[in-house]
This record gives C-alpha cells, structure tokens and sequence, in this order.
C-alpha cells in the first residue's frame, strides 16, 4: 500500500512539512483545519486533565487517519512535557479505535536529528547522498516562509484594504505549495514575496509592536487562541512571533559564544529562567527577555490553561515585567468558545499601550 | 436646553446607565438586572433614564462598555464602545486624579488596574473563577438566610472572624456549612466569607502586581462595607469607595462619548428606540468545520449586526 504521510495541521509549519515530503517524492494527507470537530474528538479521547493541545492534536491525527493517512508525524517525544507522555497514549488510542496506522515522533527537543531520521525512513531505502538535496530544499523553504510570516505580520495593520495582506499571503502560500526544487524556489523567491510586497501599505499609519510569546501550538492555532494575530493585526498591531528559524542555527557552542539570536535571547533570559523546564518555557522567557530590550512596546503571552512549562514561564515573566517595565498580558486558552474575554483583554491592553506611548513622547 | 453624555454598562449580572453633564458631572444614573436578558435590560433602563432626565433633554453622544457592549452598541447607536477596562479607570480618574489602583468586583467578574500618572500601567481580570465575585457572596448569603444588603452591615459586627476557605465557592461553601455546624456566630462566618473573597482575590488578581494607594475600590461588590474592611485590613490601606461606585463602568463610558464628542454628531438613536421591535436570533455558520454560533440582531426587520464567528465573514452586513 502506497504510504500517505500526514503532519497535523500547525500553520505554516504543516505547509513545509508538507511541501517537503512531496519534494521527496512522498504522497501526503492534508487533515481539514482545527475545529470544533477536532475539539469534540479530542476531549473524547483524552484524559480529562491533560492540557487543550494534546486533546486537540488527538482530534488532528484521527481526522487524518479518517482521510486515509498510514503514517502520522505526532509532535511530542520524551522530557518536551506531558505531550511527551501524551503520544504514548495517543498512538494507543488510535488503535484501540480501530484506525491501523503507523505512528512517528518528531521530538520536539531533537527536531534536526528527527527531521533526518523520518526523512530517512519515508525514503525508503534511498542512500544518504540523495537526501542532502531534498534537505537543503527544506532550509531554503523555512528561510522563505520566515520571510512570508514576518510579511504579513507587518503587512496587516497597514494594509489599505481590510483583508487584502492575508488574501496576498495566501496566493503566496499556493505558489509554495508547487515548489520541488531549490531552484525553483530561488527563481520563484522574489515573485512570491512580490505578492505581498504589492499589497498597498498606509506606512505613516502608527502601529504598535506587541511580541507574542508562548507555546507554539496555541500561536498557530487559531481555533483557540480566537483568531488572535488576526484580530491584533486589525487593532493596528505588529505581532512579532518569537519563533523564527531563520538566524537560529547555530554551532553546538555554549551559550555565551553564541552570535545567533537565538544565543543573545539565551543570555537575555538567563537572569529570569535558567534551565529548561519543558515545553517551550525557557525559549518563551528568554525571546520576551531580548524583545523586553526596545523591540517592542509590550509582550503577549500565550499558554494552554494548566500548561506546567508555561505556568513557570509566566512566573518569569512577571519579574521580566517588574524589572524591565515592559508591560505584560498573560492569556490562558481552554475549551470555551467564547472570545469576549479575550478580545476585552486585547483591546484594554493596546488601549493601555497607546497611552504609555503616548506619554513617552 | 440641558446636554448630556450617555454611558451603557450592560454586564452579566446587573446593566448600568449614566448621564454626565458636557462638564462632566453626573446628573442621572440608574441600574437595574440583566436577568439574562440584556436587550430587555437596555430598553428598560433607557426609558428610566428618559423620565429621570429633563424631558428636553439633548444627547450629544453615547458610550457603550461590559460584556454586552457591542449588544447595547447596535441597539442604541453608541458613539464609542469601549472595554470596561478602560471605561473603569476613566471614571476612577474622574473621582480621585492620583488613583494608583482600582479594584473593581461585580457580579461575575473582577478587576484590578493599575495606574501611574493617571495611565493604566497594568491590570488583571479574572478568567476562570467566580469565587472572587458578587455572585459568590450572594449566594452564600441566601443560603444563610440574610439579605446581601445587609450582609456588609453584619459583617462589620464580627470581632472574631472564622476562617474560610477561598480558593474555590465549593470548598468555600462545604468549609462554611461545617463552620455553622460547630456553632460559630453567623457575623464572624459572614466575615471571615469577605476575607475569603479578598484573599481570593489578592492571591489571584493581585499576583506579583504592587498595589499602592489612593486605592479606589468600586462595582457592586464595593456596597459591601465587609469586604471594604477586608480589604483595608488585608492591604493596611485607607480604600475609597466612590459615591456612585455602583454605576462607575456607565459613568466611564459616558466620559468617553463626552472625550469623543468634541462637537461632532452622536449616532443616537434617541429615547424613542425603546419601542423598536429588537429580535435577537442565532445560526450556526456551516462554512467551514467550526460550524461558530452567529448572533443576529434585527431591529424593526432590519439586520443592525452580527457577530460571533471566528472570521469576519458575517460582520460585514
């Protein structure tokens, strides 16, 4: 039976991963976007108590074994958290649910040996050397998307036409999907950039800059961080994501030799965070701790409710907050669909940026 | 002729409204309960409002806040519609210029906002508990049998308050059952409930937040003269409580419409809408898997707005 290799939908990163495996000649299954389906599925199959990623991305792998995947890229893999327990768990309940697929972790604390080891075993037997260029294409890939996401993150709250910066990116996104090779990507880079580059921009229009920091799961979930790069882009602020790949490789080196700014985010964060505590704890506080030093008039954290890395993080943020003064809202996502909450928070706190600007000048 | 600025606070447990003068003083307000119905709320409200106002009186602009401010918007025609986050320390400013805090506790929610200079520098509201809120208080007070007007008065009663548990209304309640069991005074269970309330409240809102005075202290919940002692007890505070603390939100919003006047014309669409035919309806939107509850609010046969989804795709009309 041929192989359908299904990623679980992650924004921009399931559009590479899927991009990529087609580059190496891998059929894939696309899993229809995170919904209210997905939820309903989800906290059938998970313990009550687990956080809403896990219970969602258990909803994400059935809705793609119901496409038809064999095989499924589950995130999570051992000391990330409790997803790391979680897959276990997941890949036993799927069978237990009659669905006969082959399960694969890409661990999220090993993400490059991992990217080589499953490019490696959906290859089928193909020698090394044949894989370098399949691999160089998905760098490439990653540095164009970075360049795509930081776009429209710019793009949306000075766009002229409502709407008009996320219609441009997702032309964009159509032409990516296309790509095979590193050299139609080089050909092709600048055009597709074009499209957003010709989205007519107000640049004298003020924006704020708010970095958003947190797990990455709620970042690219829309479905339950209620739209919120969305809706911040439309109150006229610049989201500065924290995680970018670009400009983060690096030597093993030590902290302290680092150049990247993933090292200087480190030693910005270290007086706050120290160790990894899982998840994406110790990068959340140290990326808030480097955008804390002029980059931006305040930070967004955002965490699954009950998240234990993320709690700690938001415990190192609020000293970040006390000593930096760079304001701080922390949100916490659930199941609950209602967004007064969350929009009331949002629009208090670029309400209260504006002012702090303003008193500034 | 008199002039007046509007404010509509339409919450979850009670919907406020106030009337400031063009400088800036209040000349009406009013409250009533939301009981669930807060279209029924504002209609009623507003024509309250219409016989506690001059009757020639001229409108020169509308502000909205609470949970149903966009409701009460679309209904009204408001000027500005605001957060409650900012319409409640607008209105802390209007009464105590150097407010450094504002704690605000209403029916389901709480607040706190911390200002610097007269700007909000930071605040916190409660998302997960009600354990903190007027609604908890009311509660227990039914059930112990006493009015929740006069819970703050018996509280204040107390010399030796018994502790209870704060974290969370259910342990609150079992932990007071069993207090009133082993025969304690009702004033010292019906304080140590307010201290409960307070330390829920410092230990959640509060977190890693520095409070300083002058702390303002307003919402419903600020009628309660044993939470007002909890509080300064706990904080070792003088606590204002503003004249009008139950109607601040209202008041903030009317100061805003008043802030966004500056003589252009209101969107009001004057007292008379009290007897438009408002029909609220909901569908669920099939266009994509998460199949979101869109609210619909038809007045008079006409569509004036939606809202709920999680794309904008019926926002616009």
């Amino acid at each position: 039976m041929t192989r359908r290799v299904a990623f679980p939908p992650l924004g921009f990163l399931s559009r590479v991963a899927e991009t990529y495996l087609h580059a190496l000649g891998v059929e894939t299954v696309t899993p229809p976007p995170t919904s209210r389906r997905t939820l309903d599925i989800g906290v059938q199959g998970s313990p009550e108590m687990i956080c809403i990623p896990c219970k969602l991305l258990f909803g994400n792998y059935v809705e793609a074994a119901e496409r038809g995947a064999t095989d499924i890229v589950m995130l999570g893999g051992p000391g990330t958290c409790r997803l790391g327990y979680s897959v276990a768990q997941q890949a036993r309940r799927l069978q237990e649910w009659g669905f006969a697929v082959r399960v694969h972790t890409l661990d999220l604390y090993h993400v490059h040996r991992d990217i080589f080891r499953l490019t490696r075993a959906f290859a089928d037997g193909r020698p090394a050397t044949e894989l370098v260029e399949p691999i160089r294409f998905l760098l490439a890939l990653l540095d164009l998307t970075d360049a795509l996401e930081t776009g429209v993150l710019v793009a949306r709250p000075r766009e002229r036409e409502r709407g008009a910066a996320d219609r441009a990116y997702a032309a964009a996104w159509e032409r990516i999907a296309a790509l095979r090779t590193r050299e139609e990507l080089e050909e092709q880079r600048d055009d597709i950039l074009g499209l957003l580059n010709a989205v007519g921009l107000d640049e004298d229009r003020p924006v704020l800059r708010i970095g958003l920091v947190g797990d990455v799961y709620t970042i690219l979930t829309p479905f339950l961080n209620h739209n919120l790069e969305v809706q911040l882009g439309r109150m006229g602020v610049e989201v500065r994501r924290w995680f970018r790949y670009t400009g983060r490789v690096s030597l093993p080196l030590p902290d302290f030799l680092r150049m990247d700014r993933g090292g200087r985010a480190r030693r910005a964060g270290s007086r706050y965070l120290k160790r990894d505590v899982g998840g994406f704890a110790r990068s959340t506080v140290a990326e808030a701790a480097l955008m804390a030093e002029g980059e931006v008039d305040g930070l967004i954290h955002v965490a699954p409710f009950n998240c234990t890395p993320e709690t700690v993080a938001q415990s190192a943020l609020v000293a970040l907050q006390r000593e930096r003064g760079v304001p701080v809202l922390s949100l916490s996502f659930d199941e609950q669909t209602g967004a007064a909450g969350v929009m009331t928070r949002l629009e208090a706190f670029v309400d209260m940026l504006w002012s702090a600007r303003r008193r500034r000048r | 002729m008199d002039e007046v600025f509007l404010g509509v606070d339409v919450g979850s447990v009670t919907t406020k409204f106030a009337a400031v003068d063009p400088q800036g003083n209040l000349v009406a307000s009013d409250y009533l309960r939301t009981a669930g119905q807060p279209v029924q709320a504002v209609r009623e409200g507003l024509s309250r409002m219409a016989t506690l106002l001059p009757s020639r009186v001229r409108v020169l602009g509308v502000g909205t806040t609470g949970s149903g401010r966009q409701l009460a918007g679309a209904i009204v025609g408001a000027d500005v519609v605001k957060n409650e986050i900012t319409a409640h320390a607008v209105a802390a400013l209007h009464f105590v210029p150097d407010v450094r805090t504002v704690i605000d506790i209403g029916g389901q929610d709480s607040k706190l906002i911390l200002l610097r200079d007269g700007v909000v520098v930071d605040f916190a509201m409660n998302s997960v508990c009600a354990a903190g809120t007027g609604s908890f208080l009311e509660q227990q007070a039914y059930r112990l049998g006493i009015p929740v007007e006069e819970l703050g008065r018996r509280a204040l009663r107390s010399s030796n308050p018994v502790r209870i548990a704060g974290r969370c209304t259910v342990f609150a309640e079992s932990d007071m059952i069993h207090k009133q069991q082993m025969g304690f005074p009702v004033d010292d269970i019906l304080y140590g409930l307010c201290q409960a309330l307070v330390r829920n409240y410092l230990n959640n809102l509060a977190l890693g937040k520095t409070i300083e005075p002058p702390v303002v202290f307003q919402g419903g919940v600020a009628a309660n003269a044993g939470v007002v002692r909890a509080f300064r007890e706990a904080l070792g505070t003088e606590i204002l409580v503003p004249p009008h603390h139950e109607v601040m939100g209202a008041l903030g919003a009317a100061l805003l419409a008043r802030e966004w006047s500056d003589g252009r014309p209101s969107q009001f669409r004057g007292f008379d809408v009290v007897h438009a035919d408002v029909q609220t309806t909901s569908f669920e939107c099939r266009a994509c898997p998460n199949l979101c509850e869109i609210a619909q609010i038809r007045m008079d046969g006409q569509v004036m707005a939606r809202w709920g989804g999680r794309c904008d795709r019926w926002e616009v009309l």
